[in-house]
């Protein structure tokens, strides 16, 4: 009975956005705000069937109720209860689920949160997020849909995928799913503003909180799933340039420009057409990134849904957005205004080359992610574009683009001196001089350009913070307490995301310097790794609820004396007889030795892979810095008004915004 | 009923949220007040970075004098557009009819296509009882762990072997009786049931390892009664249908009345019924009700059978009865080929004298190729 009401609340939220995809809109046109009213309240009638909806096929997972199919497929009553709960969205059609879940969430966000918007602007934001939910709706009840039932019943579940059971599945997904979805209200605004014709500073200050929240997600939903390839795959690595990571790759990129290009329309009202673009392209490489995992074009970790037909009604939605959006915006592209002028060095001009640094590298995953799937179509030839790819093509996209952080964070609004600031900058330059030299001489001996990007990343991270204490000092120490209170969080943001990105890039550079070892070892013998060194005690088998393994048992030893033990272990999942590594961790400052065990033979050699991995979770601790300089953001509800330098003479020449 | 309930509660539900602005309609800003509203803020929020010390006077200034020429640009074309509020009333009338009734006359007919209304919930632990399935499924795991971890026990794999039979799982059926002959040898029993295994996994189809293992069986055995059914059966599969009727006739002249032999005739049963076989010999009806039946034109005895049976399960299934008279019954069903109502009642008779009749009623059906009915 609980199973069937979820089922039918699903169908009654589709037909219930049917009806606020058309009545907000038409009185948006009409200027009717009783119709208009109609679309928050729908919203939030939809987001709660939705959650209806969700409640109940959370239920079956928790009670194991095998007669819903979706249950039997992915679950099993041996499974451990948190895994039960997460096993929900650990499918595809659970992660569809979740997916109009947040879709709903979003909707139902702005129906409660922004009472204050203009009633036709409302209407018609509320009236496009509605199509996009009828849009997946509609896929989930007859694609993917996670309520048909088994008769009769199987007594036991095919559990979950066992590299998804682990605590970051329950968080990874929903983080990255908030993220993608998140883009989709931006979206939503983008065309709700085209269609009523209102783009200006009013609508971009709206526009601000749901874009933070967005980015915020994902820049954590990416951190996280990279974490946790890290730990879980055993591979090492932090990053693969796996077809779907840089599917979630491409809208941060975009997202992060879009970030910084609606500040300029919020407090210059310049850049509207691109800001407005950059919301729709950001969509559209949402839906593109669900399209490519969900399709099955792609073979991945992440693809879970091999099926033809879903791939096809996703990319006739995929098509029908992004061709509606920029049809919609041709319309209405002629009919911005240009807003304020600005020069080429200028904030205004640093952040154009931010966004025109990261469009581009987004373009470049794009091509990296498509050209072999557009070759295995035209020609049958299947290619693989790998790291060496990408790093070609975004690092040296990305290296002119951090230098610039620091400059672009200090240029004046409308007009700036380039000189000055980097006069300006004279003492966080030598200071990170310093200590780059000082670093180089640990190390010793090391591909230049790694050491050259640590010099960077430590530039950045001084650079940017030095930014407070100057505006604090600003007019001497008297009174710079009161000034740093007066500081706008907005301000102190930008310094700590940008610090983020700095310790990010150290972080990145220093897996030039790690340390591997690939052997097999048998039983009282040791590796080097750099200071540490690691012995095998021994091997033994371990018994889990649902998996059987092979345990590793180490120490390490830092030259002195012994200071961590580790046990790796390969476990196989009962259920589904899949093999997964427990890597082995110990972690020294910042820094980790990392063991992952492969297989063993005679019972006593085991095959493994030794790292010692310096500064590697500054890789992780960037990113969440600058998610955590977000929601400093997100918090600063002030309003943000560009103060524009004043000409000391007539300004020669000054470009148009766009 | 309740979900019928909920579905009306959840319909009605969404569309009153969903109807209560038209009830009482908000007021319209204009985007005009909008505008002059984020006009104050902005110059609020630059008052305050001046007095904070962040901007200059000349940069409040410039500013200042910017928004100001945006919000008069803004107020000229609020002017020239055209406010179109009249009908209002009329279409909140037609907006509020079309979702009250479109929302049940879409999502009803919609969910009856895609949903399943009258299947109810079936929680595991709803499922779990003493003697069922689902029991013997989570014993069958603890076999399961305990024999990855110990492969040579033969005795686990003895017990688990059946289990699996009777769950459906032919396939590791074979693999556990061929794992018990590899550990313990061959016996005329253990060759025989992995025989039938193969055969259950192969949808009735005789393989060769299944007709090896009954050969062997046979040479070990020669009474063998489940060997040498199953190498009848595999005679016709290859084509040779009077030899399978000369074998099928020899074994069933061998067996004692009983369920083997009656699963033997059926086989017979359907060569006769295509004119292959001799018809079957004909006893004596011993009784009195006996010899008036066999007086009555076919059809009405058939139906008179049928009518006794019938009685014989109103009269167990109301009184009960001894464990003989269920197999009768079960039996009686089998031969008028009324294969779901045996398995009916065989699960019935489970149900009625419980374990202890278990062992018997368990024979009874295999040796009637009957599947257990979900009780």
């Amino acid at each position: 009975m609980i199973v069937e009401i979820g089922h039918y609340a699903l169908v009654l939220a589709l037909v219930l956005t049917l009806f606020q995809a058309t009545f907000p809109l038409w009185g948006a046109i009409r200027r009717d705000a009783a119709l208009v009213a109609l679309g928050p309240y729908a919203a939030i009638a939809q987001f709660l069937l939705i959650s209806v909806s969700f409640a109940a096929l959370t239920y079956a997972y928790l009670v194991s109720d095998f007669s819903v199919s979706n249950v039997y497929e992915n679950s099993h009553t041996l499974k451990p209860l948190i895994y039960k709960w997460s096993g929900v969205w650990g499918n595809h059609e659970g992660s569809m689920l979740l997916w109009v879940l947040i879709l709903a969430l979003f909707g139902a966000g702005v129906a409660v949160f922004s009472r204050n918007l203009p009633n036709d602007l409302l209407g018609a934001t509320l009236a496009v997020q509605a199509m996009i939910a009828a849009a997946f709706l509609a896929f989930v009840l007859f694609a993917s849909n996670p309520f048909l039932r088994l008769g009769p019943a199987p007594f036991e579940g095919r559990d979950l995928n066992p590299i998804l059971q682990d605590p970051g599945l329950a968080i990874h997904p929903p983080l990255l799913y908030l993220g993608y979805v998140g883009y989709s209200i931006v979206f939503s605004f983008a065309a709700g503003a085209l269609i009523v014709g209102r783009i200006d500073a009013a609508f971009a200050r709206m526009l601000r909180p749901w874009n933070l929240v967005a980015w915020i997600t994902l820049t954590l939903g990416i951190a996280m799933g990279s974490y946790w390839a890290y730990y879980e795959l055993g591979w090492g690595g932090y990053w693969f340039w796996d077809p779907v990571e840089n599917a979630s790759l491409m809208p941060w990129l975009t997202g992060t420009a879009l970030l910084h290009s609606a500040i300029v329309m919020e407090k210059r009202e310049a850049l509207k057409i691109w800001t407005i673009l950059l919301a729709i392209i950001t969509f559209s490489l949402s839906l593109l990134g669900t399209f490519l995992v969900r399709s099955g074009v792609l073979t991945s970790v992440h693809a879970f849904a091999v099926d033809p037909e879903r791939g096809l009604f996703i990319l006739i939605i995929l098509i029908a957005f992004i061709g509606g959006s920029f049809t919609l915006f041709a319309f209405r592209a002629r009919a911005m205004e240009s807003g304020g002028l600005f020069a080429p060095v200028s904030r205004e001009g640093a952040l154009v080359l931010n966004n025109l640094f990261l469009a581009v590298a987004a373009l470049a995953v794009l091509v990296g992610t498509l050209y072999p799937l557009a070759l295995e179509g035209v020609t049958g030839q299947k290619i693989s574009v790998g790291p060496p790819f990408f790093n070609l093509t975004i690092v040296p996209l990305m290296l002119p683009l951090f230098v610039a952080i620091p400059f672009g964070q200090r240029l004046a609004w409308k007009r700036g001196d380039l000189l000055g600031v980097a006069q300006r900058m004279v003492f966080a330059m030598g200071l990170s001089l310093l200590a780059t030299l000082v670093v180089a001489y640990h190390i010793g001996r090391g591909p230049a350009l790694a050491i050259i990007a640590i010099g960077l990343g430590i530039f950045i991270l001084l650079a940017s913070l030095d930014e407070i204490r100057e505006r604090v000092m600003r007019g001497g120490t008297a009174g710079a307490l009161h000034r740093l209170i007066g500081l706008p969080r907005t301000f102190l943001a930008t310094a700590l995301a940008h610090a983020g990105v700095g310790i990010m890039v150290i972080g990145i550079a220093f897996t030039a310097f790690e340390k591997e070892a690939i052997v097999s070892m048998k039983p009282g013998e040791t590796v080097k790794l750099g200071e540490y060194s690691l012995t095998l005690r021994g091997i033994a088998p371990y018994s889990g609820p649902n998996y059987t393994s092979t345990v590793a048992h180490f120490v390490v030893h830092d030259g002195t004396r012994q200071v961590a033990e580790l046990r790796p272990a390969k476990r196989v999942y009962i259920g589904r007889q899949m093999p997964t590594s427990e890597v082995g961790r110990h972690r020294v400052g910042f820094s980790e030795v990392y063991v992952a065990i492969g297989e063993t033979s005679d019972g006593n050699h085991v095959d493994l892979r030794a790292y010692w991995k310096p500064f590697v979770t500054l890789i992780w601790i960037g990113p969440v810095l600058m998610a955590l300089a977000g929601l400093l953001s997100l918090s600063d509800r002030r309003l943000r008004v560009g103060a524009p330098r004043v000409a000391a003479r007539r300004p020669e020449r000054l470009e148009p915004a766009e | 009923m309740t979900l019928w309930l909920g579905i009306v509660v959840l319909t009605f539900g969404a569309a009153a949220l969903a109807l209560r602005p038209l009830l009482r309609p908000p007021k319209d800003k204009s985007s005009l007040d909008h505008a002059i509203h984020f006009y104050e803020a902005r110059r609020l929020e630059l008052d305050r970075q001046v007095s904070a010390g962040l901007i200059s006077e000349s940069e409040r200034t410039a500013s200042e004098a910017e928004q100001a020429r945006r919000l008069l640009a803004l107020a000229r074309q609020q002017q020239v557009e055209e406010e179109q509020k009249a009908g209002s009333a009329r279409r909140s009338k037609i907006a509020a009819l079309l979702l009250l009734v479109g929302l049940p006359v879409l999502s009803i007919p919609l969910y009856l296509r895609t949903g399943t209304p009258d299947m109810p919930d079936q929680p595991i632990a709803s499922r779990v009882t003493p003697g069922s399935d689902a029991e013997m499924q989570k014993a069958l795991q603890r076999i399961e762990l305990h024999l990855a971890s110990n492969p040579n026990d033969a005795r686990g794999f003895e017990v688990i072997a059946p289990a699996y039979m009777r769950l459906g799982r032919y396939q590791d059926a074979a693999f556990a009786f061929r794992r018990v002959i590899a550990i313990s040898g061959e016996t005329p029993d253990r060759l025989a049931n992995l025989g039938e295994a193969l055969i259950a996994s192969q949808n009735g189809i005789v393989n060769a390892e299944a007709r090896e293992a009954f050969q062997k069986a046979v040479a070990l055995d020669p009474d063998l009664g489940k060997a040498r059914f199953y190498l009848a059966i595999a005679t016709e599969q290859d084509g040779d249908i009077p030899g399978a009727i000369r074998k099928l006739s020899e074994l069933s002249a061998s067996l004692p009345e009983g369920p083997g032999k009656m699963r033997v005739e059926s086989e017979l049963d359907r060569f006769r019924a295509e004119g292959k076989a001799p018809p079957r010999p004909t006893g004596d009806p011993q009784s009195e009700a006996g010899k008036a039946l066999s007086e009555l034109p076919p059809d009405e005895r058939a139906r008179a059978i049928e009518g006794m049976v019938d009685g014989l399960a109103a009269r167990l299934a109301q009184q009960g009865g001894s464990l003989d008279e269920w197999q009768r019954l079960i039996q009686a069903r089998v031969v008028l080929n009324q294969r779901e109502k045996a398995a009916e009642s065989l699960a019935k008779a489970r149900k009625a004298l419980g374990e202890s009749a278990a062992v018997e009623l368990d024979r009874l059906a295999a040796a009637l190729d009957l599947k257990a009915a979900n009780p």
